[in-house]
């Protein structure tokens, strides 16, 4: 640390990081009482979530669990172009990232397009018709999935933002702990998605 | 503060833990196909932790990074399971 | 040290901007810190007068005042504004804000720019909260605690409360985020985590019960709201919901939350005593690990609200058990106090005064705790005053009074000028004498049976409303003698010197009040923080 008296923004490339780690803790405790809730209401009504479950698109489901995956290596390896100061490769990588991202929202769009295509989306008669457990578990769904999906929005904003940065030469091969967090968020998402999968889209 | 030295992991180690991730992809759907009953969920969870580990330590690089890091992240994991431990002493025995 | 000591320091300098917007702007964590203690103060007396009228509607039996619904509303807002903003961001935003950097040695916090926002957060979720009693259908009614299905149910304006819970939680939050960052990576050179002040070591730990707890918290009121809208029934038992479920989630965040409380103010007393006792804190560690495993354990025994609410047997005796454990860490914490006044030269004066309340307070309110937190008695006396006067005793007696502790013990930094002493005392006494006088006879009427968040009782309870009564207005009173007295003082007080107590920890080695950059030079630090000789 040095001893100069004028305030100077000393960078600190750890705390950065570390600010962004303890972020992520609390996003995975937000969904981590989901998940509770998720689990208590399994337990009493399995046999609901079953068959709730098996209208759900499994298709879909993973497929949008493939691009998950393949967009969290692309964001994973632009850190590690950008640091081998290949800028062209990172924006490369980011872009398509964000055209993952872009392709997971228009899947989610039309999976549940379809649903309320049938008259199944939160708060229609249809729903209220339900047995109890299937009720909730489309409760659930709708609910995890679209908060899910909120973070992938903000996830692709962050992104954006980042590759212009990188553009315009504001995030650098020396400076690049922005990048880094902005992955690190983008693999939350995916950390997420990861349990949302099995537990809604396989359990039928 | 100067700066740590920045570990740089490889394109070709990104490559194989995607394989490896869409590979366990793979069998989580694949398991579903047969009926295991009560075990499905086991299974499928046993999977997605695996994923999650490797997600963690590659992709967002716990592996290489300080020992803070492997803590905080190991505490965090280990909170969320005692409260499901605790609050299922309720709805398991109710 | 002359008045210019005052005019070098961080209440003249501060951003590019002069006058209001000179502060409403600046990112230095001490003029963060003030500006939370101003907001903090005008909704303690707010709240404080709300909770006057409710003593004022319960001095005889009978509806005199306000209606049953109007009394509803008024505990309902009392509450919120009493927790979510008085008490939780309290001392950590406060005085957290203010003096931690200090006294690790660092010239702010690791993000100031995040700081400045998480106050503005703060500020937008207070509007909120005081809009939800204006907008709408009527104020909420269903107490701080929101419990389903009544929350999802009535009429009134509770989506505006639950949101406002919902933000300043992210306030919360991102403070709680600032400080484990800060304490991480900017303790002085020579400053080892067993070097620390134990102030900061209490917020640290606090920090961490932010950062984890809140989130869950969070998202029971965004479910609380989609299950208004939506009719998802998540918590409605017509729907399949268990409403237990929801007071599960509801006390995992509102537990920790009450360690939120009185941690800090655990923190700032183990400051007050040994520069009061001019003797090294006893027991350096233990106090350390106590604050750690308060945090940790604090975590597990959220199911002590919920004894009569329907769990299982095992959940039940398994939660007792978690509760007795986490007194021990608390019990450990007072030997230490103790210990660390014995054979010291103790100085007394005003804030020593406060921690001797607060211990004394404290005492009371963390027995009685367990009184609550053992099963079978618990039955009894759930739902009723004695409950009230518990909490009251922790917050009031323990938090708050550990609040005027420590604006006393650091007034002459914080300001660089010092109070009337005298007055000080009259109104530490007021206090306190009026404080007990209030919450004591809770004690008994709750054990006796008197309900509480009722605005009517039976005439068998009268007597010790009345006292509560007359006990609300001496409180009253000291602490308005005690606001002019600081008011005064900050303004026109005598000059203080750097260090008018003798204290040993790094924001006694400075400028009263500090300067912008707080040190002209980082300190190394060599030895730990209470070596007195
Ligand atoms: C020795 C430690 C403590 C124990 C064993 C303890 C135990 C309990 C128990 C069992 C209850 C539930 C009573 C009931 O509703 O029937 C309770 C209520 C409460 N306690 Fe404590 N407590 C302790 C410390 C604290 C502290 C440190 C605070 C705050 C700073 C606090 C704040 C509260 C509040 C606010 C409530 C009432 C919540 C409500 O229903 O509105 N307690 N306590
Ligand atoms: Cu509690």
């Amino acid at each position: 640390m040095e001893n100069s008296i004028t305030h100077t923004e000393h960078r600190d490339d750890t705390a950065s990081k570390m600010g962004m780690w303890l972020f992520i803790f609390t996003e995975l405790l937000l969904f981590g009482g989901l998940f509770i809730v998720y689990s208590v209401y399994r337990s009493k009504y399995t046999a609901d979530f079953h068959v709730a479950a098996n209208q759900l698109n499994t298709f879909i489901g993973t497929v949008n669990t493939v691009i998950l995956l393949v967009s969290s290596m692309t964001v994973a390896m632009s850190v590690t172009a950008l640091r081998t100061g290949n800028k062209g490769l990172t924006l490369k990588l980011l872009a398509t990232t964000i055209f993952f991202a872009f392709l997971f929202l228009v899947n989610k769009y039309f999976e549940w397009g379809l649903k309320f295509e049938h008259h199944l989306y939160p708060g229609s008669e249809l729903m209220l018709t339900l047995k109890r457990g299937e009720l909730l578990f489309f409760g659930l769904y709708f609910f995890m999935t679209g908060l899910h999906a909120l973070h992938i929005i903000v996830g692709m904003i962050l992104l954006i933002v980042i590759y212009r940065k990188i553009q315009t030469g504001r995030i650098t091969k020396d400076d690049n702990v922005l990048l880094e967090n902005g992955g690190l968020y983008w693999h939350l998402v995916d950390l997420i998605w990861i349990f949302l999968f099995p537990l809604l889209y396989l359990i039928s | 503060m100067e700066q740590e030295h920045q570990h740089i992991t490889s394109y070709r180690t990104y490559a194989i833990v995607l394989t490896a991730l869409l590979f366990l992809t793979a069998i989580t759907v694949f398991v579903t196909w047969f009926d295991l009953e009560a075990l499905t969920i086991v299974v499928a969870m046993a999977i997605a932790c695996v994923k999650v580990t490797i997600v963690i330590s590659y992709f967002m690089h716990v592996k290489h990074d300080k020992l803070v890091f492997k803590l905080m992240v190991g505490m965090v994991f280990i909170l969320i399971l005692v409260i499901f431990l605790i609050l299922f002493s309720d709805y398991l025995f109710r | 040290m002359e008045i210019s000591a005052i005019e070098n320091s961080y209440l003249k300098h501060g951003t590019k901007y002069k006058g209001i917007l000179g502060w409403l702007t600046s990112t230095d964590h001490k003029r963060i810190g003030l500006m939370y203690m101003y907001a903090i103060m005008i909704f303690f007396l707010v709240g404080g007068l709300l909770g006057g009228l409710m003593r004022l509607e319960l001095f005889r039996p009978g509806q005199d005042y306000i209606t049953a619904q109007t009394y509803n509303a008024v505990f309902t807002v009392h509450g919120v504004i009493m927790i979510f903003l008085v008490v939780i961001p309290g001392l950590a935003a406060v005085f957290g804000n203010i003096l931690m950097p200090i006294m690790i040695g660092a010239r702010d916090v690791a993000f100031p720019k995040l700081n400045l926002f998480s106050f503005y957060i703060y500020i937008f979720g207070a509007i909120l909260a005081i809009s939800s009693q204006f907008l709408g259908k009527g104020a909420p009614d269903t107490g701080w605690t929101f419990y389903a299905p009544y929350s999802t149910d009535t009429n009134t304006n509770v989506v505006a409360a639950v949101l406002a819970a919902f933000v300043l939680g992210f306030s919360s939050i991102l403070t709680g985020l600032n400080f484990i960052v800060t304490i991480h990576r900017m303790r002085a050179p020579g400053m080892t985590w067993f070097k620390m002040p134990l102030f900061p070591w209490s917020l640290y730990a606090t920090a961490w019960i932010q950062l984890l707890a809140t989130p869950i918290v969070g998202i029971t009121l965004l479910m609380i709201i989609a299950e208004r809208w939506f009719k998802i029934g998540f918590f409605d038992p017509n729907l399949g919901g268990d409403p237990i479920l929801f007071q599960h989630l509801f006390w995992i965040y509102s537990h920790p939350a009450v360690y939120i409380m009185i941690l800090p103010a655990m923190g700032v007393i183990t400051e007050i005593i040994p520069t009061f006792s001019q003797k090294r804190v006893f027991g350096y560690k233990a106090i350390v690990f106590s604050s750690v495993a308060i945090a940790a354990v604090g975590y597990l025994v959220w199911g002590h609200h919920m004894y009569t609410a329907g769990m299982s047997v095992t959940a039940r005796w398994f939660f007792s058990l978690l509760t007795f454990i986490v007194a021990v860490p608390s019990a450990i914490k007072v030997f230490n106090w103790i210990s660390t006044m014995y054979k010291g030269s103790i100085n007394l004066q005003p804030p020593f005064f406060f921690t001797m309340a607060f211990i004394f307070n404290f005492m009371i309110g963390g027995l009685t705790g367990l009184v609550l937190g053992s099963l079978a008695t618990d039955i009894h006396v759930h739902d009723t005053a004695f409950v009230v006067a518990h909490f009251h005793y922790i917050i009031f007696g323990g938090m708050g009074f550990a609040f005027l502790a420590a604006i006393h013990y650091w007034f002459p930094k914080i300001y660089g000028r010092m109070y009337n002493n005298k007055l000080a005392n009259t109104s530490c006494a007021l206090i306190f004498g009026g404080f007990t006088l209030l919450y004591f006879p809770q004690f008994i009427i709750g054990l006796q049976g008197m309900p509480r968040r009722y605005f009517d009782y039976l005439p068998k309870y009268e007597w010790g409303q009345v006292f509560s009564f007359f006990g609300a207005i001496v409180l009253g009173i000291g602490i308005l003698i005690m606001l002019i007295n600081l008011f005064k003082s900050a303004r026109k007080g005598k000059i203080a010197s750097s260090n008018p107590w003798g204290g040993k920890t790094l924001e006694w080695t400075i400028a009263s009040p500090p300067t912008v950059e707080n040190f002209e030079e980082i300190p190394i630090i060599t030895e730990g923080p209470y070596e007195y000789k």
